[in-house]
């Protein structure tokens, strides 16, 4: 499965290539793509087999599935969750 | 977005610039955020500098363009809290360094399109600043996550918007208007808000941001945002040909001066600072319409900080730089570099102490 990880900080989004490439998860870092916000930020596209939510850090905003070309959310840590 | 999406973006904005300034705008500056900020805090009394007071309608359709069209496109998302007063002082730092220039980086764009060689000294220096940002986010620097808000915290600057436009139209007198200077040079209302509206909305879609484009190309050598960039200047420079508004060189240049050295420096404060916020002053207008306080509070530090400049002297005239602008231009520097050295030290100690916690 595909997906692309949003951040809070282009720092957030390199320590999080960083502890990719540690676990051998091919991955990319990017601006974010248009649809999927209007903010301007960096994100990481990645494939992997495994789960995402043992990869979620506090840095990571969202990550969204990539599929066939489109978007859906498969974690969301916008909202106050403290 | 694709490339060329950015660059027709960028060609209408700048088509829409060199009309604003046939239609009475000063010379290059079709669209100017730190100018008309600066003009609106004179509007409403903030300072006394008499030839740079009007209410620009530009600014209120900038904000309300992006906003209406991000609820079109439910895109209005109401966030904020990532360290607001630090970005107040960012902001208003920011409008130091414009204002030493004479232009935010929108206006360096259509001054190089209107042959003025001085904005290409302030495009080395706004590289330079942008650099210096681009090290700190690469070394850890963040200004801490945001957070949603009520739609009210993300409402508020538009709504202020209308009750400026409404001031104007309705209530003129309570404001101070220049009858001579820059601030008496403006295009018809109703066509500077409608300018305003169309290029905040193509800004809303596209994301044009002129520290964007050279970010994006320091950091992932992305040339999308800056096809935007690019975009502007060529068109501004045909437009400036046809409409007759070309000049070549350093002197003579209309509101600007060429006073190399701090037209470099003003513009690396502007370019340091606005990575460190994520965008330039146009960014920053387009983000607010979109619902984002942090960049509304950018938005204030700068219209207090053009308050500030003409208050203490500090922006510059056709007749070059102050003492006093020197002065906060430097402090600019330093505060700027110490709030980028603070925000990436005590991220890595932050990281230290909390380890990382998933979320269900």
């Amino acid at each position: 499965m595909e997906y692309v990880a949003t951040f809070f900080s282009h720092f957030g989004a390199m320590q999080f290539a960083r502890k990719l490439k540690r676990e051998d998860i091919a991955c990319q870092i990017m601006p974010v793509p248009r649809q999927l916000s209007s903010s301007c930020g960096s994100c990481v596209k990645f494939s992997t087999k495994d789960g995402v939510l043992a990869l979620v850090d506090e840095e990571v905003e969202k990550i969204y599935r990539l599929e066939n070309g489109s978007f859906s959310v498969a974690v969301d840590r916008m909202e106050r969750d403290e | 977005m694709k490339k060329w999406t950015l660059a027709l973006a960028g060609a209408v904005i700048g088509v829409i610039a060199v009309l604003l300034t046939v239609l009475g705008n000063p010379g290059n500056m079709g669209f100017c955020i730190a100018c008309f900020e600066r003009d609106i805090a004179g509007a409403l009394h903030l300072h006394s500098a008499e030839v740079v007071q009007y209410m620009r309608p530009e600014i209120i359709g900038l904000v309300l363009g992006a906003f209406l069209i991000a609820i079109a496109k439910k895109e209005f998302k109401p966030q904020g809290g990532s360290s607001p007063v630090t970005r107040f002082v960012l902001g208003f730092f920011v409008m130091v360094g414009a204002l030493m220039f004479l232009g935010c980086p929108l206006r360096m764009v259509l001054r190089l399109g209107g042959g003025d060689l001085n904005a290409v000294v302030g495009l080395v220096g706004f590289v330079a600043g942008i650099g210096a940002g681009v090290f700190f986010l690469n070394k850890g620097f963040s200004l801490k996550r945001t957070y949603r808000q009520t739609i009210a915290e993300g409402a508020w600057l538009p709504v202020i918007n209308v009750a400026f436009f409404a001031l104007l139209v309705a209530f003129p007198s309570v404001l101070i208007f220049s009858t001579s200077g820059p601030g008496a040079s403006h295009a018809p209302i109703w066509i500077s808000l409608l300018a305003g509206l169309v290029v905040g909305a193509i800004a809303q879609r596209t994301r044009l941001c002129m520290v964007g484009g050279i970010r994006d190309v320091l950091l992932f050598k992305d040339w999308t945002l800056l096809c935007g960039f690019v975009a502007i200047i060529v068109v501004a420079l045909i437009g400036n040909l046809i409409a007759g508004k070309f000049l070549f060189g350093f002197a003579g240049q209309p509101v600007a001066h060429t006073d190399g050295v701090w037209n470099f420096l003003g513009m690396t404060l502007v370019g340091f600072g606005s990575v460190l916020l994520g965008g330039c002053p146009l960014r920053q207008l387009i983000l607010s319409g979109e619902g984002n306080a942090d960049s509304s509070i950018s938005v204030v530090g700068m219209l207090l900080g053009a308050a500030f400049c003409h208050n203490f002297k500090l922006a510059s005239s056709g007749e070059g730089p102050t003492a006093n602008g020197k002065i906060a231009v430097i402090i600019g520097l330093v505060v700027v570099t110490v709030i980028a050295v603070v925000y990436t030290f005590n991220k890595k100690k932050a990281k230290a102490e909390t380890p990382a916690v998933p979320v269900a």
